[in-house]
């Protein structure tokens, strides 16, 4: 019986260990930073998992605590979403106070897989235009600001094989933009993206 | 023009050792062969992925090593000169060299991979899992040194050399080893993404030698080269070699 049980345990580390080895090389984040503004992540497309931008003066950047960003088509509507954390103290650190999302609307984009993003390819959408194109995550807050300019841009959308076989779809953009928040004027500019969407953070329900 | 490089390398190897003739107490030719270590930077590369992030901009963003290693056999002559103080050395080499990205040490293979970007088509992108690649040329040379012998001799003496020499590539190829064996097919499309080894280069070094046997009979010679550098006659690298060290064994003939 002992040995059976030890079999099982032994098998699943394997098939655990083998399993995780590639997915762990491709979730990983791996900073690389600016050259103009070392705090940020620079722009890449190589699907490094990061992303960053500066809120005000301040940084909203990812976070190695938390899956940087999500796909979710739920209820007809289909959103990109990137978690962080507002002024922490960098990428290793986490800090529940000041977590921070941004959450982009994706109109018409109906994605049944995460395969079916590459229709992102090279698209521009204007953040004005769109209703409800953005919500934030603040200070504990949900909060639907009004857009005074902006837009969000996927310059490049990659489907990724890895010896050949199918893995994820590699998101690399940029994003900037103006808001009403509070009936207060903000900005977030000099946002970038290089994230990896697969099976475990692409969402349809 | 790899027959003209030939030829003049015959001659310069005829011209030496006819200049040996010239002194019967002061001549030797000699077979030698030798292996130089020459240490690499941090292999960044527009197809290889990073696979740890920087803390500051010139922190590598690789774990991997670039590694890069020679070696040679030759057939020298050397005629000594000023009361046989100083030795003018020059021949006709054929050295090997390998030049590895993903291995830990030169003998020891990596379990570890790292991510290629194969292509890029529209939306498609293709990356392979590789855990080593090796580009292997061999080059013609003609060695050049001047050996300084300041000390009487005996039959064992310490001496001090400068040396290098001009190689020419004759052949390469590159051999890739994959993490998913299937992937084999790709060997040749890495060949043609990687940088070419270089057409020309040149080493330098300085050393310190033993000559071993009394001048005047048969015997044999113990280098240790340090530094070794090189000048590289092309803009890209495959592994960027900086500085390393060596060593040559050398069998003389007296004559």
């Amino acid at each position: 019986m002992k040995r059976a049980v030890y079999s099982l345990i032994a098998a699943a580390a394997i098939i655990l260990a083998n399993g995780c080895s590639k997915e762990y090389e491709l979730n990983k984040s791996i900073f690389i930073p600016d050259p103009d503004f070392p705090e940020l992540p620079a722009y890449t497309e190589w699907g490094y998992n990061t992303f960053g931008a500066y809120y005000e003066r301040g940084l909203f950047l990812y976070s190695e605590n938390a899956i940087p960003a999500k796909i979710i088509r739920a209820g007809g509507i289909t959103s990109f979403v990137l978690k962080g954390q507002k002024d922490g103290y960098g990428y290793h650190s986490w800090d529940n106070r000041k977590e921070m999302s941004v959450t982009f609307l994706l109109p018409s984009v109906m994605p049944d897989s995460y395969a079916d993003l590459t229709i992102l390819d090279k698209k521009i959408i204007d953040l004005v235009n769109t209703p409800g194109a953005v919500k934030l995550f603040l200070d504990g807050d949900t909060i639907k600001p009004d857009i005074l300019q902006g837009e969000l841009e996927f310059r490049r959308v990659q489907l990724l094989y890895v010896d050949s076989k199918q893995t994820e779809v590699i998101l690399s953009g940029v994003f900037s933009f103006q808001a009403l928040i509070k009936d207060e004027p903000v900005s977030v500019t000099q946002g970038r993206f290089d994230v990896g969407i697969g099976e475990d953070n692409f969402f349809s329900y | 023009m790899k027959l003209k490089i030939l030829l003049s390398v015959f001659l310069s190897t005829i011209v030496a050792v006819s200049g040996l003739s010239q002194d019967t107490k002061t001549r030797c030719l000699s077979v030698d062969a030798g292996i130089d270590f020459i240490s690499g930077g941090p292999p960044e590369k527009d197809y290889i992925r990073a696979d740890r992030g920087q803390f500051f901009s010139d922190f590598p963003t690789t774990s991997l090593r670039g590694l890069f290693y020679r070696n040679y056999v030759s057939i020298k002559g050397e005629k000594t000169v000023l009361n046989n103080k100083v030795g003018l050395v020059s021949g006709i080499r054929y050295t090997r060299t390998e030049s590895s990205i993903g291995k830990e040490s030169y003998w020891s293979n990596s379990s570890d991979f790292f991510y290629l970007l194969l292509r890029q088509e529209e939306t498609r992108t293709d990356y392979l899992k590789v855990n080593e690649i090796t580009q292997l040329a061999g080059y013609l040379a003609i060695p050049l040194e001047i050996r300084i012998y300041p000390y009487r001799p005996r039959a064992f003496n310490v001496y001090y050399k400068i040396g290098g020499d001009v190689n020419y590539r004759l052949h390469s190829r590159a051999r890739t080893v994959f993490f998913n064996r299937d992937m084999k097919v790709f060997e040749d499309e890495i060949e043609n993404i990687i940088e070419k080894p270089w057409v020309f280069y040149s080493s330098f070094h300085l050393g310190v030698g033993f000559r071993i046997g009394m001048v005047d009979k048969p015997g044999v010679n113990v280098e240790i080269h340090i530094p070794v550098t090189m000048i590289r006659g092309g803009k890209q690298d495959f592994v960027t070699p900086e500085a390393g060290t060596g060593i040559q064994l050398n069998a003389r003939i007296p004559f």
